[in-house]
């Protein structure tokens, strides 16, 4: 109960502080806003360099993608990070120097983005811990670092797949794809599909990893 | 070492349920913790999950079944992997190419001719959706760009010196001066460094990456993948190179570097300072007022790092959450109460809000029903509080009663605006003279509106914008007093008076059937736009009294029940 009363006393003093002098009638906002800069008006000069971000953005869309997903392993809420990270990456574009790392500084407001969206969102459900997510973000960022080898990896293992595999995995990620749509369409059971599909994945990855270990000791 | 075969079962099971969005919230925890303990689990679950961005990504750029680097021709030829990939190629680029001229129409004023900048979207991502979905969607919308550089995380026992600054936990930053009396604050730069300031400090915010320490203590984790983030003192320029490292700045001793992990370039500032050394992991040096510099040995502990401040904060949460329960009885017993919903001894599963106002004697109880809200964290991580997000969450109440005068008070942390009008409490309907809309509108105005009894002239009394863009996720205490003996109608944002408004002195409010956090039976001629009004945030504490309280009872409710010092 001393709380209360030392709390009481201490707004007592607050509000006498701050009231003093101070016309009543006259009320002033208690929270400062941040105020909304006037709307962008670039001009045709800018157009190149607007052309060169998109460019930059959509040659490394995926990458940025695949780090958010990384992050927040929820499909639509990382697709609706990557475009507020777009947007985000689009209103600093100043502060982007032609010639540095574009994915580097993308990484970066993807992070920060990513944080944003762990501090809204509710933390009960579908996010990982904050230790967790200290982790993933760290080795994330490195992993990207060999994302293109890994491309080049996955392009040569899916032409390894047999016919029927590389089917099912057409299937399932044809635009929007689900797993129940790939089972429909290969007439084949959902269950069986699923099961098919974790077993690709695995044997993909395995066989990545064989071809980036001996790229590595030719 | 282990191979990709050799990955646990239940992880690839894990991923399986991830990959195809059925892992729930168990899976979820157990997934978190194997990455939380096992190395090889987090590379597998990062390799898996750039597997599935790269195969989405694939079919979503190429399109119709031609495109794809699957093909459906017979496998296992080399010619035919490398041709694959050089249609990818072309596609991307034509794509990039296609979305380049819709993005540059897009953000063009003026450049779009025969499309309109925004209503045009959909006819245009309609058209892209067939390519990539994604990249459609990504199409970024225009937002004002505030020169903010880092958010304000955490802080235990901050005492805070006279600064432009916001204090709040949550705070975005801008450029500016921190200045700390003492206690521990935590800030995150854009640029990726976390910093643990610990008081008496003096901080200025340069940039996402530079910041200038006049005097304080500071440890700084800038991982590998932040920018080189830089603390200027008045002895030394310090970069980090991907490190760990602490720095103690006092103005008659110096500064003092200690590397913790990684390793940093500092530059003296002095004549007789070393120029441009790096300093490696457990390397410590200090460089006195004259610029004369002497090895130190390392002392991690002496350096609060974030680990350890989030053990204090937790403590110190623990400490306020406490200290307002005890102040929460009092509340309980005020014979003013009308209703007193603390939200907490609940549990989990109950879908009754419980009124525990004492009412000296046996008075009514107006327990409320929880309608769709879930349970979730409060203020603090011991409070409860509803969480209000789909259309039908609401919490129903039924408040019998003409007043002639009345508190409505809450602790809510509004996460977005959906709606024109988003509810903190609404009576049924509006037909009844005397009803009750307490409502925030979508820029951020408290709103305190009375039915008139016959038109023209609804009450509707509303603040300035106080719960603005800064305000969302942070939680705010709103209180407002209609009080018509006095004439007046005051609205208080954290205990600060944000407006007044006049009242005949013979107005008198009702509440009846109503909802929490939600709107039932709008009037049937309402446009779609007014006729939803759920509220998008959490509520932890809701107060009703049948007396007009004063600002200092206010400030001594809101000084006890903020979420942080």
């Amino acid at each position: 109960m001393a709380y209360y009363e030392r709390a009481l006393q201490r707004a007592h003093r607050l509000r006498d502080a701050s009231s003093a002098g101070e016309d009543r009638d006259v009320i002033r906002l208690a929270i400062p806003e941040t105020v909304d800069e006037p709307c962008h008006n670039p001009s045709r000069a800018d157009d190149e360099r607007k052309q060169q971000f998109v460019q930059l953005f959509v040659a490394h869309e995926r990458r940025i993608y695949a780090f958010i997903l990384s992050l927040v392993p929820v499909w639509s809420d990382a697709d609706d990070l990557l475009q507020e990270t777009s947007a985000v990456l689009w209103s600093k574009l100043e502060e982007f120097r032609p010639g540095t790392d574009f994915v580097a500084w993308a990484l970066r407001i993807a992070r920060f983005e990513v944080l944003n969206y762990r501090r809204k969102k509710n933390r009960d459900r579908g996010l990982f811990r904050d230790d967790t997510d200290a982790l993933l973000a760290d080795e994330a960022a490195a992993f990207d670092r060999a994302s293109d080898d890994r491309r080049d990896q996955l392009e040569s293992c899916l032409a390894k797949l047999n016919e029927r595999d590389r089917e099912l995995i057409r299937l399932r990620y044809q635009s929007g794809g689900t797993t129940q749509q790939a089972a429909e369409g290969a007439g084949r059971s959902l269950k069986a599909v699923y099961k098919a599909l974790n077993r690709i994945h695995q044997q993909l990855l395995a066989c990545m990893k064989k071809g980036l270990s001996e790229k590595k000791q030719p | 070492m282990t191979t990709g075969r050799a990955e646990p079962d239940d992880l690839a099971e894990l991923l399986g349920r991830l990959r195809d969005g059925l892992l729930d919230g168990e899976g979820m925890m157990q997934l978190d913790d194997l990455l939380a303990s096992d190395p090889t689990a987090r590379r597998y679950y990062l390799e898996y999950i750039h597997l599935y961005a790269a195969l989405r990504h694939y079919q979503g750029v190429s399109g119709g079944p031609q495109g794809l680097p699957l093909g459906s021709g017979p496998g296992g030829d080399p010619e035919k992997g490398r041709r694959f990939r050089l249609r990818i190629i072309a596609v991307e680029v034509a794509a990039a190419v296609v979305v380049a001229a819709v993005l540059v129409r897009l953000l063009l004023p003026g450049g779009g001719g025969e499309t309109p900048a925004r209503g045009g979207r959909p006819k245009l991502a309609q058209g892209l959706a067939r390519n990539d979905d994604r990249a459609a969607r990504a199409v970024p919308k225009p937002i004002s760009a505030a020169p903010n550089v880092a958010v304000l995380t955490r802080g235990v026992d901050p005492v805070w010196g006279p600064m432009k600054l916001p204090t709040a936990i949550g705070s975005a930053l801008s450029t500016g001066t921190i200045v700390l009396k003492s206690g521990l604050i935590q800030l995150e730069f854009y640029g990726g460094a976390i910093v643990v300031l610990e008081g008496p400090a003096d901080l200025d915010l340069l940039a996402t990456d530079r910041a200038y320490c006049r005097q304080g203590k500071l440890r700084i984790r800038a991982p590998l993948q932040s920018s080189h983030f830089s603390l200027a003192t008045p002895e030394a320029d310090v970069v980090d190179l991907g490190t760990e490292f602490g720095i103690s700045v006092d103005q008659q001793r110096g500064s003092e570097v200690q590397v913790f992990e990684g390793s940093v370039a500092l530059q003296g500032n002095g004549q007789a300072s070393p120029m441009g050394r790096q300093l490696l992991s457990g390397e410590g040096l200090r460089i006195n007022t004259t610029g004369a510099s002497s090895a130190t040995k390392i002392d991690p502990r002496s350096f609060v790092g974030t680990q350890e401040l989030e053990r204090l904060s937790s403590t110190e949460a623990g400490l306020r959450y406490r200290a307002w329960r005890a102040f929460a009885q009092r509340i309980e017993n005020d014979p003013r109460v009308i209703a007193y919903y603390s939200f907490e001894d609940q549990q989990r599963w109950e879908r009754t809000l419980r009124d525990r106002s004492a009412k000296s004697g046996s008075g009514p109880r107006y327990d409320g029903g929880i309608v769709g809200s879930e349970w979730a964290e409060g203020r603090w991580p011991q409070k409860l509080a509803l969480d209000f997000k789909r259309v039908s969450d609401r919490v129903r109440i039924n408040i019998p009663g003409e007043f002639t005068t009345l508190t409505l008070m809450t602790w809510v942390r509004v996460d977005d605006y959906d709606h024109r009008l988003n509810s903190l409490l609404l009576a049924d309907g509006w037909n009844i003279p005397g009803e009750v809309h307490w409502e925030l509108n979508g820029k951020g105005s408290v709103s305190f509106a009375l039915k008139n009894g016959s038109p023209p002239g609804n009450l509707i009394f509303e603040s300035p914008v106080v719960l603005g863009p800064a305000r969302l996720g942070l939680w705010t205490h709103v209180a407002t007093v209609f009080d018509p003996p006095h004439g007046s109608i005051t609205t208080y944002v954290n205990s600060r008076p944000v407006a007044r408004h006049a009242v005949q002195r013979d107005r008198t409010a009702n509440i009846g059937w109503a909802n929490i956090g939600n709107w039932s039976n709008p009037p049937p001629n309402e446009p779609v736009d007014v006729f939803l009004r759920n509220l998008n945030g959490r509520i932890d504490e809701f107060i009703l009294f049948n007396a007009a309280l004063d600002e200092s009872e206010i400030g001594a409710i809101y000084e006890v029940g903020k979420p942080n010092l």
